[in-house]
């Protein structure tokens, strides 16, 4: 039986192990000079085989996540172009023509309205569909800022042990020591209502939600430091911001990809809490929490209004949650906290 | 284990100060609030006036100057200088005082030789320094008071007035939904792991899973549907109309009635929470080498059950229910403020509503403070529930 | 020899799962009497644990499944009993003790409490009582200052005082069996002998009988009085001590006889290492389960699998040439590199 031919040196032949990129002709590790390119060529087949593509053939096994995904899509779709056509087949959902509104006001789900309209003599499926768009963006849009926030301050603690760690880790410290709503109604309170609307919701859910984003991204680039390979990288001249990029970056980004599709639930149902406040997104804009705060007022003798908006965050929010951990398992990601 | 109750304290005191000086910053230098206007109340304000107000606020002293300021009372502003409607002109000597039991404040001008001093801000209202005693050393004067937390705008009182005759009904809130989440909770667990795959573990993962998805105040919303109209003639009505206010309106049911559906409400998520994390602490116990160690001595079933596994398992469950119940106390405003339930919560709504900001300040660092404390009293409590950190590992 | 202390005939245990059927235990037979050490001896994946714990009724039953053969204690069977019944005879007559002691004792009761346990549930002692003899028992171990240590938790102790202590645990109601599952495994060399020692001792003073279960050949070598040789849950090969390690009679117990590190006892050179992973019990190998890893292997070892038979008195293997001269001449001579 062929063993490995140890006259190669010592980096390399662990390199090749590790990866087992073999030469196709005689079947025996190929070992190609070790140029930067290469390193990270290796670097980046190890992580397209083993990560990307396993991941998403388990995912297409699991059928629960697959119509978390699909409902998320329908969603996602409807939101981006709601404005193109919900006002044609729903009529304009944020109308407040008070004429209208004695004409339609509260009618009975037909086919022309299928869930009724409200006291404004608006469709209420149209305002859910359109309400998507906020709520969502809000999501998203929320998760993000507190992911690059998160990585950021992640890596740079990851990397400089020390005082700056320390700081970084008291920082999250405090942070989480906030309660989340508390934080954003403190902020938003303070504003006047001019000031408020989608953009200061954002920020300040945003803001608030790095920490955990923060200590996942450090633990992975503290494991992933102990590597090999790194040394290897490092061995041969690659800074450190290269090294974070090309051979950190791929491997520590599975856990915070499922952490913050499972965030966005949350940060939709804070911008629900948020609007229902009043806090939030501002009339005449449509959320599916503002629309909550307007149901709830008529909640006794029209409790639809509050329903369906509702229904529909609660679908979200499990979808997501549901893609999430579709996602971990699928990236087998182990997270600790 | 004093170790590690010592490091915890030591952990708290950054914790802390980071924590009051986020919500300093937020009170002065938020962008895009005026922070004149957040103490004085939204009226047109001149030039003039304007700065003379800011002088009086000391809101023109170095940052530093003013979050010691503020950590003295915790609030938004002193109540020697706001009067409420109107600034006095008078520019004269201001003496800084109030303190929290044992943080300084620098004292200008005349001190009082002893006892505590008065001043009318505003006519009704008499604000007191030094209750607790005075300390001078030199040019620093230790005062020392209860908590302050400012006056209110509009409704001429102080905060902690408003807050004080708040509290007993949150209170009252969080501890009927944790007792409802411990009863439910922890028992939903213990039946989903030990009938694993069993249509009740099913049930309850389910269910768990979705609840966890819910906006709180949307199920409170429906449950006040449901059982006030819906189910109307069923209950008698008892649901129908929520307590306007302390003693409730003419109302032919106890008081405790109206405590039903907002504590189910509370309870919800958070009981959801319990039950996943009662069952997987469960189920990773259960698979645990000592179980069967258990089991080999020929322990019962039920025996392996409650002596050693569930033991084992309440750990951790019982330092998340510890930190829920913190949790709750800042959540309930949003039930609270569905069921018009007289609490904190309600009243740091009607207080954004009605633009009063002190109470909201206030009562948001009051949540705040109570939440940390309370993290902190469970964080040491774990040294006294787990032995492997109550008796340090000495004998090795 | 009329009745045996522990009869076990032709058990066989499977685990029904939903990837297939887990061979676990198949077709395991032996005698134990009353003084007498058994010793155990495979790979992991052998069986050799399962089978005790099966006897023990400590195997969940969905899915594993007792198929045929029985186990009789004292007379009565283990496998039909009821499982209160069974219940009482473990850790009261039936004693066992476990790899890790790290993990096998209850990190929030006190080390004195859980020796006492038994007593108190078989013995009907009181708490007061239990916690003297605990001490006592303790003190028979070995462990140092009893009255002391019994009041301390178990992260408290080391590695080798946690084992003494179960087996202060296991001895507690004087049984007539002690199974003792790679007891030394987790622990480190010196502490394996002193736990060998104290094992052997106790043994004479109290008679009990000993099954002990370990993948190293040294253990058994010195303390037990016959050897089952296990492979793929079903005995390879089975007889007294000296008979199995002078005269080993299956291929498998000649590899493993070879990588013994310090006895030297085979002088036989012709015997070579065996090369490969023991088999998954869900695909067993068809035929002899060793014949893929068996260098002598026939066709038939590959289509018939082999009954155990005895060779001479009672040492007997599950081979189809055990006992063939001409074959183990034959093998002596190829096998040579």
């Amino acid at each position: 039986m062929a063993e490995h031919d140890h006259k190669r040196p010592h980096d390399e032949s662990r390199l090749v192990q590790e990866h087992g990129v073999r030469d196709s002709r005689s079947g025996l590790p190929a070992v190609p000079p070790i140029t930067e390119e290469v390193q990270h060529l290796h670097g980046d087949i190890a992580a397209g085989r083993t990560l990307w593509g396993d991941a998403w053939r388990r995912l297409r096994r699991n059928r629960l996540a697959l119509v978390a995904l699909a409902w998320l899509l329908i969603v996602l779709v409807s939101a981006l172009t709601a404005d193109l056509w919900v006002g044609k087949v729903f009529g304009d959902p944020k109308t407040t023509n008070s004429a209208l509104a004695m004409k339609n006001q509260y009618l009975e789900p037909s086919l022309t309205h299928p869930i009724g309209t409200d006291d404004f003599g608006r469709d209420v499926l149209g305002r859910v569909i359109y309400g998507a768009r906020a709520s969502l963006m809000v999501g998203v849009a929320a998760v993000g800022i507190s992911v690059i926030i998160g990585l950021l301050l992640g890596a740079l603690a990851g990397f400089y042990p020390g005082v700056v760690d320390a700081l970084i880790m008291r920082a999250t410290d405090i942070f989480l020591a906030f309660p989340y709503i508390l934080f954003c109604i403190l902020i938003l309170a303070m504003l006047p209502p001019t000031v408020r609307g989608i953009g200061p919701v954002i920020l300040s859910i945003g803001l608030l939600g790095w920490p955990s984003f923060a200590r996942l991204f450090r633990g992975s680039v503290l494991s992933v430091k102990e590597n090999d390979y790194v040394d290897a990288g490092r061995a041969i001249g690659a800074s450190d911001a290269r090294l974070m990029f090309r051979h950190i970056l791929p491997n520590a980004i599975a856990p915070i990809i499922v952490y913050a599709t499972m965030s966005v639930g949350g940060a939709i149902l804070t911008e629900a809490a948020l609007s229902y406040l009043g806090l939030g997104i501002q009339p005449p804009e449509i959320s599916w929490g503002r629309m909550l705060n307007e149901g709830s007022r008529l909640i006794m003798s029209h409790p639809s209004l509050a329903f369906w908006p509702g229904l529909a965050i609660i679908c979200t929010v499990v979808a997501f949650t549901l893609l999430g951990d579709g996602l971990r398992d699928a990236l087998d990601v182990k997270m600790k906290d | 284990m004093f170790q590690y109750i010592l490091r915890r304290l030591l952990q708290f005191i950054p914790v802390f100060f980071g924590v009051t000086l986020v919500l300093f910053l937020i009170a002065h230098y938020l962008p895009g609030a005026d922070p004149v206007q957040l103490r004085v109340g939204e009226k047109a304000l001149d030039p003039e006036r304007k700065a003379l107000i800011v002088h009086q606020l000391g809101l023109d002293r170095p940052w530093y100057v003013q979050y010691g300021d503020y950590l003295s009372g915790l609030s938004m502003i002193h109540p020697v200088y706001y009067d409420g409607s109107e600034i006095t002109g008078d520019k004269g000597v201001r003496a800084e005082v109030g303190t929290i039991a044992a943080i300084v404040t620098r004292v200008q001008g005349d001190v009082p030789a002893g006892g505590a001093t008065t001043y009318t801000p505003r006519s009704g209202v008499i604000v007191s320094r030094g209750q607790w005693g005075r300390l001078a050393l030199g040019r620093l004067t230790f005062e020392f008071d209860p908590l302050d937390l400012g006056n209110s705008l509009y409704q001429g009182r102080p905060v902690r007035d408003i807050l004080g005759q708040a509290y007993p009904y949150t209170f009252e809130l969080a501890l009927a939904a944790i007792i409802l989440e411990i009863i439910i909770g922890i028992g939903a667990g213990i039946v989903s792991a030990v009938k694993q795959y069993s249509f009740w573990d099913i049930v309850v993962t389910l269910s768990t899973s979705i609840l966890v998805s819910v906006p709180v105040f949307w199920l409170g919303l429906m449950l006040q549907y449901l059982f006030g109209i819906w189910l109307k003639k069923l209950t008698g009505g008892a649901f129908y109309l929520p307590p306007m206010g302390a003693g409730g309106t003419s109302s032919n049911f106890p008081t405790w009635v109206y405590l039903i559906l907002p504590a189910i409400t509370l309870a919800s998520v958070s009981t959801a929470y319990a039950a996943r994390i009662m069952r997987s602490q469960l189920l990773e116990v259960l698979g645990q080498d000592y179980i069967r160690t258990a089991r080999a001595k020929g322990l019962s079933p039920s025996a392996v059950l409650w002596k050693h596994a569930i033991k084992n398992a309440m750990i951790p469950v019982v330092t998340f229910i510890g930190l829920d119940f913190g949790a709750m106390l800042a959540g309930a405003i949003l039930t609270e403020t569905v069921f018009n339930w007289p609490g904190v919560g309600s009243a740091i709504y009607k207080a954004i509503v009605g633009r009063d900001f002190p109470i909201v300040f206030g009562g948001v660092t009051a949540i705040l403070l109570v939440v940390m404390i309370v993290n902190l009293a469970v964080d040491i409590s774990y040294a006294f529930l787990d032995p492997r950190i109550r008796y340090d590992a000495g004998g090795e | 020899m009329a009745d045996h202390l522990l009869e076990v005939d032709d058990l066989t245990m499977y685990f029904h799962t939903r990837d297939g059927v887990v061979k676990a235990v198949d077709g395991v037979s032996y005698t134990l009497d009353k003084g007498e050490t058994l010793g155990v001896v495979g790979e992991s994946g052998s069986g050799k644990s399962v089978t005790a714990l099966t006897m023990m009724g400590l195997i969940q039953m969905p899915p594993g499944k007792v198929e045929k053969g029985d186990a009789k204690f004292k007379g009565r069977s283990l496998i039909t009993m009821k499982p209160e019944e069974l219940r009482k005879i473990r850790g009261n007559e039936m004693a066992m003790i476990f790899q890790d002691p790290m993990t096998s004792l209850n990190p929030v009761y006190r080390v004195g409490h859980q020796v006492a346990e038994p007593l108190v549930i078989h013995k009907g002692l009181s708490k007061s009582e239990a916690a003297t003899r605990a001490v006592e028992l303790l003190r028979l171990v070995g462990i140092p200052n009893p009255e002391d240590r019994a009041k301390d938790y178990p992260h408290q102790f080391s590695g080798g005082m946690r084992q003494r202590a179960m087996i202060a645990m296991a001895l507690a109601c004087d049984p007539d069996v002690l199974i003792a599952d790679e007891p030394t495994t987790a622990l480190d060399v010196t502490i394996q002998a002193q736990i060998i020692e104290l094992m052997q001792e106790l043994q004479q003073r109290t008679g009990s009988a000993i099954i002990m279960i370990t993948h190293d050949l040294g253990v058994v070598a010195d303390m037990a009085d016959r050897i089952l040789v296990m492979y793929a849950g079903r005995p390879a090969e089975y007889g007294k001590t000296d008979e199995v390690f002078y005269h080993p009679l299956h291929p498998y117990t000649w590899g493993l006889m070879d990588s013994i590190p310090t006895h030297n006892l085979v002088e036989k050179s012709e015997l070579c290492p065996i090369k490969g992973q023991p088999p998954s019990l869900v695909n067993v190998p068809s035929g002899c389960a060793f014949h893929p890893r068996c260098p002598y292997a026939t066709d038939r070892c590959k289509s018939e699998i082999p009954a155990f038979r005895i060779i001479e008195g009672t040492h007997g293997a599950a081979c189809h040439y055990a006992g063939d001269p001409d074959f183990v001449r034959a093998c002596a001579v190829g096998v040579d590199e």
